[in-house]
């Protein structure tokens, strides 16, 4: 995928003082990572360790690719960093999807298959309109931060950044099927989640179960 | 795999058949996990014959999709500029501190 940076630059336009970097590119960063780790006080100081590294190993940027992009790239090795730590003090355990608020039939001929009164409902979302889709994307963005902490950090790396499976159990120490089971509850949770905002604002009015 | 128009419930025996050779529970997490690779050969039949005759299933598999495509988008650099959020100028500042 090519990824286009939105400040581009050449490397005579770095300035030698770093305290312009953060002027120039802080915010920029901070999103950056505020929507991989969700908690303000951590997005700050990855930020910061990022700003730290990068005015340690200045020299080694040689312009090849922008200095925004230079920066990103240390930013991201420090969210991983990030979540490998936070992975050794977890130690729950996410079980099959299920509990009381399925909307799975639990009995009878039909269990286990959809309640249809309860099961997946038409989005009708139109693509096409630039505002419609930019409204999906809140919505999502929105109940991403309703994940729990641990499959937040499986859904940053696997499903934002496109980081291989492999690499993902690795750095959280989970095995491969441990990380299906965390995507598709995690897919759960923010199937549903969209869904309930997304017919709440399409029917204003109308409740969704 | 393409989704597929589901046939009508109902309408006919095999229908009834087919669905009932997973349940959709574990359809949705056949769907879940052919988003992250090829699922053995066994598997992917069962799921393809369940999706023919299950308009949720189907469903649930193309919200899914659209979930999975809305976060990779999410997070190509071209968007990180219209996600919200901004350094307070106290923590600029601390930043800029620990630079010197």
């Amino acid at each position: 995928m090519k990824r286009h940076s939105p400040l581009s630059e050449n490397i005579s336009d770095v300035s030698p003082d770093p305290s312009t970097w953060v002027d120039k590119y802080g915010d920029y960063l901070f999103r950056f990572a505020l929507l991989r780790v969700r908690d303000r006080t951590v997005a700050e100081d990855v930020v910061q360790e990022t700003f730290f590294a990068a005015l340690k190993s200045r020299q080694t940027f040689h312009g090849k690719s922008s200095f925004s992009t230079w920066l990103v790239g240390i930013l991201r090795n420090k969210i991983i960093d990030h979540f490998r730590q936070s992975g050794r003090n977890h130690t729950e355990e996410y079980p099959e999807a299920s509990g009381p608020d399925s909307a799975f039939l639990t009995g009878g001929e039909w269990r286990d298959h959809w309640d249809s009164a309860r099961g997946p409902r038409e989005w009708s979302v139109d693509s096409s309109d630039e505002y419609e889709r930019q409204e999906f994307m809140a919505i999502l963005g929105i109940c991403l931060k309703h994940l729990p902490e641990r499959l937040a950090a499986v859904f940053s790396m696997r499903e934002i950044d496109g980081i291989e499976s492999d690499e993902v159990c690795k750095v959280l120490a989970i095995s491969p099927s441990n990380l299906w089971v965390m995507l598709h509850r995690g897919r759960m949770h923010l199937r549903k989640c969209l869904e309930s905002k997304w017919l709440i604002r399409k029917h204003p009015g109308h409740e969704v179960a | 795999m393409k989704s597929r128009k589901p046939l009508q419930i109902g309408t006919l025996a095999p229908v009834w058949l087919l669905r009932k050779v997973i349940s959709c529970k574990t359809a949705v997490a056949l769907a879940s996990r052919s988003l992250d690779g090829a699922l053995p050969i066994s598997e992917r039949f069962q799921l393809r014959m369940h999706l023919l005759v299950c308009t949720m299933c189907v469903r649930y598999l193309s919200q899914i999709r659209m979930i999975r495509d809305g976060l990779l988008e999410m997070g190509t650099i071209s968007e990180s500029k219209n996600l919200p959020g901004e350094l307070s100028n106290e923590v600029r500042e601390r930043i800029k501190k620990s630079l010197r």
